[in-house]
Order: structure tokens, then C-alpha cells, then sequence
């Protein structure tokens, strides 16, 4: 052992030279690899059935990452301050269900009536909307507040928060569906332009305001300090808890749109409706190279994210696979994406640290 | 101080050294309260614009205590602080920055995941109305204050990507960026390597040249004599002497910090008998925590290993209890070769560590007296699976006897404890395994001087038994009154050992500070 003493301390010395190229190469390589990951799922796809590239499967491939995406970008605002929203999915049912409640106790008041053979919306589809895009934002904000000032661990606040919500579906909406057959709110489920289908056309449109805001902003900053060392960011003096709370709140939001785009498409509500949408919405982030322990990702990632895991999962569906399997890949996945990251976070970590 | 000085020069000197409360940035008979201590007593200290003011003063002296009032990340029980003599309010970190202050911390708080310069303006960023950030003049300012600090560092590179002698330059810069009139340094230098120490104190020359106030504090005296326009040495919470530095010397430093003489109150028997090598070192290196290290501990001796921050000490016991690995050289325990991986390993072979965060790492505050104790024999405690209860409190009840540890209620978790007797509860575990070595890091921090005495006398009786103890502490007065031979540690080495006959502590403070 002796002998090779000195050896070893130039090899420890030589992987201590910090400014290396190859990181950086490394990093490239893993934001691009989910694009070389989606092209090979989409030649995959293409050879192996031939519905896969008819544009009827196409705009199906669009929408269906459109829900969870939009509550993943919601998320990735969270992730970034590491913290976590189970939440987002309860609330996505949660907000429609609120605004057909509060359009019939108006109704009640002021004589009209909103709720027709049996439990039918006949109100108005803006009013609808525009409940929904507030409850998101709100309930955000209590379940910020529960976590910044309660002093409760977000996975603990976020998890309770869920369980509430979809409670009072289930209480507001007495066990039974709503049906949201108004022109104007179907509309939206409905409409493509080009054959793209709108919801798509909005979460791009937001995925890419997200990037601009957290890319260019003091907004940005400000969540990505948060998020590298909190501490860090205390000192500097950044109002921490307020950002949190911002953080929530944007994802009430996320959630709040997600469930109008959610029930105009399927021109109903129901309690029990988008179970576990949350950890898809986690996968995506996820997979796309968001970090869980803050600091680290972009709305842009997390777009590639939804990308990939939606692909695969409509290859799956090519195949005529059950679900069940798919959700055994999807936690498959979101396990190794995370060990990797961990991995690499804690070799870094320990650099860090040995230099101090 | 000059022997030969006329009485206008005293009193002229005396007015500078106190400095004038009306300019500059001062406090005015701050007291700071933590539970059990008073770590700020009626202190008054200013700092003017275009002056190096460098505090010195033992651990737990009240320096970080007094910064951290003045940057605003504690606030004071009494007294004002006050600016070119206007109280001034100073409620967080923000406020601190409103009022032209910056302070560079000690401990660096960077983000990692960002660049140099979006670091320096964390929190800060210049931006539109909009509030879209600029980044282009954020680079170019981040440059230029590179410039001003003349260190050559591109400024889009990744923190996490770069050392700590950068790191230090951007906390520098990161303070500099709100434009202060005063900037705070706790132990800027703790981290640097002595060609980083030299163009460090250059910087701070060239902000203090351009009208800046500077506040310096330091273990390393031999930089403040270099760098500081005034000293201020403090001592238990109070300001104890301000010097003007001409004609000071380490010594004068030194000795104000000690303040006089410490009376002996920490048992230690004369008569006991030294024995066999315990624990042996030869060569053992984790660069860069330390390296090279050579040391004898034997059984019946209280070795003592003394350093300033950074110097290595509570790495080397780390790396005994297995938590860090050893990357070479050799460790004996009673003349076998072992090998550390984890603490596990350590635990088996009877090496027990007692850690200087007791709520945390010593113990589980949440358990009993007799779930601590007998922590570390759990799996001696077992009968057919089961989990013996009554043994354990056979067990643990004997050593809480022993060690007259006070406890109305052993089943009662040990939160509710004092300082003293969860100290011993966390070295009750130890013995409760018949543990040969021990290792201590800081024991007595944080509890009275009874409960200190308490633990100096316990930690002396198990030596009579045999039991080999290494004590890293940096109370040197303490170590000095319980130690057999004391161990100066420097940037990761051993570089002085001291004989019980010739300790001295302006000796000892002085090889673990200085510089050369």
C-alpha cells in the first residue's frame, strides 16, 4: 500500500482540476439525447405500425401530452425551488368542478338556471373559464402558504392538499358528472389549426413564455437561486418565501388551464377523473432533466420530457399494449432518471465539499 | 506600542484608536443574548470610510455574533446601530444593503448551478422595468468588478466548475456589486493557500485605497498586523482593547485575546500511568483535508489536537471513525493494520466518536437516556430476535450511574437534558460498547463551566481505566490544563507537538496561526 502512496495522490490530484471540458460536452450530449431518443422512438414507431405516422395519430400524439404537460410545466416552477406539487392533478378536476358550483349557486340567486336535465352545464363557457383559471391560482396560493408559513413539508402539504380536493369533488359534485356540453367550451377541445389541435398550440405558447420569463427575468433568477442554495439566496437577499408561494401559484395556474383543456375535450367532469396524473406530470419534468432537488432544469426540458415519454407511450398503444405495462415502463424510467441524477449530483457534491 | 511617544501623541492615538462614533458605521452598546450565554455585552465598535478595522478574538469571543447584528441576519437585544451617527434600522439582509453594507461570509453561499456572474448579482440583477434581466451589462459589470479586484475569471464560466480561491473572489465581488461603503470579511482567507492569502490582501488594500470601510476578521494575526489601520480584540462578548497597528506585535495580540490568566479548574491526574500504543498513524493522507499525518495514541492519554478552522483536525477524526476514507497510508489499532470504510467498521474495533454536533450527529434527541446509551449495542441486546428491554436498561442504567449522569426520568427523551449531561449520555454510548479509543471533537462546546469541569474529570477517569482519548478542541486554555501532549495542526499537517511541561498558550496560539 505504501509503496503506490504517492501514485494515487497525483491520480486524486489530477481529477481535481475543475475546468474540463467534457462536462459541458456531457451535458449537451444529455439535453440532445432525448432528441436523439425521440427520433429513434418515432422510426421505431413509423416501421413498426402503420398508423403510427397517419395524421389522425399524430394530433392524438399531440394531445395526449398536452394535459400532463401543461401540469409539468406548472411543476417544473416548483421542481426549480425543490419543492414538489402532488396536488396539480385533484386540482385540475377540482377547478371545472368549482366553476360549474359556483355558476349554479349564481344561477339560484339571480333566477336563472345553470344546470339542466339533471347535470347538464348550460351556463356560460366564459364564466366557467374564467372560475377555473382563478380557483387554480388561489388554491396554489393556500397550499404555498400552508408550506412557507404551516412550515410543512411540501410532499406532506401537496399530498393532504390532494386528498382534500378530491374530497370536495367528490362533495360538489354529489358522486355524479357534469356534463359540459356548452358550444363555447367544447369549442376548444374540438378546434385544430392545421391539424395541430389548439390545446397543443396553448401549451407550446406557454412552455415557450415559461422559458422566456425564467431564461430572462429576475423572475428566473431569482427561482434558480432559490433553488441552487436557499441559503444562499436568503442572504443575498431574496425574499424566499414569497417565491415559493410564487412558485405554487403557478402551478395552481398550470393546473387550473390543464383541467379546462381536460374537460372541454371530454365535455365532461367527474370526481374521480385524472388519477395520478401528478407523477406523470413529474415523469415528464423528470425525464427531461428538471432536477428534484432544485436549481436545475427549464421549461424547455421539460417540454422534451413530455415529448419522449408521450411518443413512447403512443408506440406502446401502436402495439396494442395494456397500460398496465406502460406504467410499469413510466415508473421504470422515472426510477433510473432519477438515480442517475442523484448519482451525479452527489459526485459534485462531494467535489464541493473535499475543496472546502 | 512606541516606548518614547510625547502626551499630545498618546492622546492623539487614543482619539484614533477609539475612533470618531460620529463618522462611519458603528454600534453603540449592542448586547446579544443566545440561551445560557451573553454573546455580546454593551460592545461599541465603528469602522470609517478608507480603513482596514480588523476584529481578533478567540472562538465564541462575539465577533460573528457582532457581524451578524451588523449585516442584519441577527438583531440586537439593545443598543443602536448607527450610520455617521443616524440609528439606523437593520431588520434582514436586504436592509443591510440599503444601508451600504455588504458582508462576505465565511462560509461561502453561492449557487452552484450559475455562473460567475449571475452569482454576483444574485438577487440583485440589473433589469428593465419589465423586469427582464440584462444580461449583457450583467456580464460586462461582473467584469468590471473582476477588473477592479484585478483577478482574471470569465465570468460565464460555472460556479460549481470552479475552486475555492475563486469562489472567495466572487463572494468578494458578489458584496462589491451593491456598491457598499462597508464591507464585512469573516475569515476571508480561511480557504486560500498563501500565494491566494497575498493578492487577496492586495484587493482589500485597493478597497480600502478607494474609500471603502473594511472590517477584517481573522484567526490569522499575521495578516491582520499586514492589512488592519486599527485592531480590536475581543474577549467573552466584550470589546477588550483597540489597538493602532504600529509598533503591535503578535504577542500584544495574543495576549489580549487570552486576557490574563486562566484559572485551573480541569482536573488532571499527574500521576497516571501511560501505556501501550493504542492507535498508530503513519502517513495517512486525504488530500486536500490533510496529509501526511504521523501520530502515536496511546492507552491512558488524553491527546489533545488543536488548529484553527480549516486547519484539519476534525477531518482527521472523521477519517478515524471511517465517515471519510482513507486514500493512503496506515492505520494501527493496538499494533494490527485496519482498514476504515465506514463507521461501522470503526464501532467494531472499539473506536467510538463523541461529535461536536451533539443534538444532531451525538445523539437522537427524540429517544430516552436508555434508547442513547444503548444505541450502540443493539445487536448485543437481542434474545432470539426480540429486542431485550430489560437488558438494555440493566445495561445503560449501570453507566448512567457511573457517570452520574442527572436524569429524573431515563425513559424521558433526552432533548430535555442539559448541555453537560447529553454529553455524557453521547459518551455513555461509547462505554456501553467498551470502547478503547474515544474520540472527542469540541466536548465542551456549548455548556457551562461546571458541566465543562463535569466532562474534563470524566474524560480523565476513563484514561485511568486505560482508555485512549484524542481530543480535537480549539478551548486551548482547556486542552491545556487536561492534555498529556497537545498536537498543532496547520493546513492539513501536524506541524508542532507539545509536551505537558511545555505548554504554553501564546506559543500554541501562535504556531496554529502562523502564516509561514
Amino acid at each position: 500500500m505504501n509503496t503506490n502512496t504517492t501514485e494515487h495522490i497525483e491520480v486524486v490530484a489530477v481529477s481535481k482540476s475543475p475546468p474540463t471540458q467534457s462536462w459541458s460536452i456531457l451535458t449537451f450530449l444529455k439535453s440532445n439525447m432525448l432528441l436523439v431518443v425521440f427520433a429513434a422512438l418515432v422510426i421505431i414507431g413509423a416501421t413498426t405500425s402503420e398508423y403510427f405516422l397517419t395524421p389522425l395519430n399524430m394530433a392524438n400524439l399531440l394531445r395526449s401530452m398536452v394535459v400532463p404537460g401543461i401540469l409539468a410545466l406548472g411543476m417544473t416552477f416548483v421542481l426549480l425551488v425543490a419543492r414538489i406539487d402532488l396536488s396539480v392533478a385533484a386540482l385540475m378536476i377540482f377547478a371545472p368542478i368549482v366553476g360549474v358550483a359556483i355558476m349554479d349557486v349564481t344561477g339560484d340567486i339571480f333566477g336563472f338556471r345553470v344546470l339542466v336535465r339533471g347535470n347538464s352545464y348550460a351556463g356560460s363557457a366564459v364564466a366557467l373559464i374564467a372560475i377555473a383559471l382563478i380557483t387554480g391560482p388561489v388554491i396554489g396560493f393556500i397550499t404555498g402558504i400552508g408550506v412557507v408559513y404551516g412550515r410543512i413539508t411540501s410532499f406532506i402539504m401537496t399530498l393532504a392538499m390532494m386528498q382534500a380536493l378530491r374530497g370536495l369533488n367528490y362533495v360538489l359534485t354529489n358522486g355524479h358528472a357534469y356534463y359540459l356540453q356548452v358550444p363555447g367550451f367544447t369549442w376548444i377541445g374540438k378546434l385544430q389549426i392545421f391539424g395541430v389541435p389548439f390545446s397543443f398550440v396553448i401549451f407550446t405558447a406557454i412552455c415557450v413564455l415559461a422559458m422566456l420569463v425564467l431564461r430572462y427575468t429576475i423572475v428566473g433568477r431569482r427561482l434558480m437561486a432559490i433553488g441552487g442554495d436557499e441559503k444562499a439566496a436568503l442572504l443575498a437577499g431574496i425574499n424566499v418565501k414569497f417565491w415559493v408561494i410564487f412558485t405554487f401559484v403557478i402551478s395552481g395556474f398550470c393546473a387550473g388551464l390543464a383541467g379546462i383543456l381536460f374537460t372541454s375535450r371530454l365535455q365532461s367532469v367527474d370526481a374521480p377523473l385524472a388519477l395520478g396524473f401528478e407523477l406523470t406530470a413529474i415523469a415528464f419534468a423528470v425525464v427531461g432533466g428538471v432536477s428534484l432537488s432544485g436549481g436545475r432544469g427549464s421549461p424547455y426540458r421539460t417540454f422534451l420530457g413530455a415529448l419522449v415519454i408521450s411518443t413512447m407511450l403512443n408506440v406502446f398503444n401502436m402495439w396494442g399494449l395494456n397500460t398496465w405495462y406502460q406504467n410499469i415502463a413510466t415508473g421504470g424510467i422515472v426510477i433510473l432518471v432519477v438515480m442517475i441524477d442523484r448519482f451525479t449530483r452527489e459526485r459534485q457534491r462531494n467535489t464541493l465539499q473535499s475543496a472546502v | 506600542m512606541g516606548l518614547v511617544s510625547t502626551k499630545t501623541d498618546e492622546s492623539e492615538k487614543n482619539r484614533t484608536a477609539e475612533g470618531n462614533l460620529g463618522e462611519g458605521l458603528g454600534v453603540h452598546h449592542i448586547s446579544k443574548h443566545y440561551p445560557g450565554v451573553l454573546a455580546l455585552d454593551e460592545v461599541s465598535f465603528n469602522v470609517q470610510r478608507g480603513e482596514v478595522h480588523a476584529l481578533v478574538g478567540q472562538n465564541g469571543a462575539g465577533k460573528s455574533t457582532l457581524m451578524a447584528v451588523l449585516s442584519g441576519s441577527q438583531q440586537a437585544d439593545k443598543g443602536d446601530i448607527l450610520l455617521d451617527d443616524i440609528p439606523i434600522e437593520i431588520s434582514d439582509p436586504s436592509s443591510a444593503r440599503r444601508h451600504g453594507i455588504a458582508i462576505v461570509h465565511q462560509e461561502f453561499a453561492l449557487c452552484p448551478n450559475m455562473s460567475v456572474a449571475q452569482n454576483i448579482f444574485v438577487g440583485n440583477e440589473p433589469h428593465n422595468a419589465l423586469g427582464v434581466v440584462d444580461f449583457g451589462r450583467m456580464r460586462t459589470e461582473a467584469a468590471r468588478l473582476l477588473d477592479q479586484v484585478q483577478v482574471e475569471l470569465d465570468p460565464g464560466v460555472q460556479v460549481e466548475r470552479l475552486g475555492v480561491s475563486e469562489w472567495q473572489v466572487i463572494e468578494i465581488c458578489k458584496a462589491l456589486s451593491g456598491n457598499p461603503q462597508f464591507i464585512i470579511m469573516d475569515e476571508p482567507t480561511a480557504a486560500l493557500n498563501d500565494h491566494r492569502v497575498k493578492d487577496l490582501l492586495d484587493v482589500i488594500r485597493r478597497l480600502r485605497d478607494v474609500g471603502h470601510g473594511i472590517v477584517y476578521i481573522s484567526h490569522k494575526l499575521s495578516e491582520v498586523l499586514e492589512i488592519a489601520d486599527r485592531i480590536t480584540v475581543m474577549r467573552d462578548g466584550k470589546i477588550d482593547k483597540t489597538f493602532i497597528n504600529k509598533g503591535v506585535s503578535e504577542s500584544d495580540l495574543v495576549n489580549a485575546m487570552i486576557g490574563g490568566t486562566f484559572e485551573k479548574q480541569y482536573h488532571h491526574n499527574e500521576q497516571k500511568k501511560i501505556g501501550q500504543v493504542a492507535l498508530e498513524l503513519s502517513g495517512v493522507n486525504d488530500p486536500p483535508r490533510f496529509s501526511d499525518i504521523n501520530l502515536q495514541l496511546h492507552s491512558g492519554e488524553i491527546l489533545g489536537l488543536t488548529g484553527i478552522l480549516g486547519a484539519g483536525c476534525q477531518d482527521l477524526v472523521r477519517t478515524l471513525f471511517g465517515i471519510n476514507p482513507v486514500v493512503s497510508g496506515e492505520i494501527r489499532l493496538g499494533g494490527e493494520v485496519i482498514q476504515l470504510k465506514n463507521p461501522q467498521d470503526a464501532v467494531l474495533r472499539g473506536i467510538g466518536y463523541i461529535p461536536a454536533d451533539r443534538k444532531h450527529e451525538g445523539l437522537v434527541l427524540s429517544l430516552s437516556t436508555y434508547d442513547n446509551v444503548g444505541m450502540s449495542i443493539i445487536d448485543r441486546l437481542s434474545n432470539l430476535g426480540l429486542f431485550g428491554y430489560a437488558r438494555q436498561r440493566a445495561l445503560t442504567g449501570d453507566l448512567i450511574e457511573k457517570l452520574s449522569i442527572k436524569v429524573s426520568n431515563p425513559k424521558a427523551p433526552v432533548k430535555n437534558l442539559s448541555g453537560g449531561n447529553q454529553q455524557k449520555v453521547s459518551v455513555a454510548k461509547w462505554l456501553a460498547r467498551g470502547c478503547k479509543v474515544l474520540l472527542f471533537e469540541e466536548p465542551t462546546r456549548g455548556i457551562d463551566v461546571e458541566a465543562k469541569a463535569q466532562i474534563w474529570r470524566l474524560i480523565n477517569a476513563l484514561t485511568e481505566e486505560g482508555v485512549a482519548v484524542m481530543v480535537v478542541s480549539s478551548e486551548l486554555p482547556e486542552l491545556m490544563q487536561a492534555c498529556d501532549r497537545i498536537l498543532v495542526m496547520r493546513r492539513g499537517r501536524i506541524v508542532d507537538q507539545f509536551a505537558r511541561n511545555d505548554f504554553d498558550e501564546a506559543e500554541i496560539s501562535m504556531r496554529a496561526a502562523a502564516d509561514i
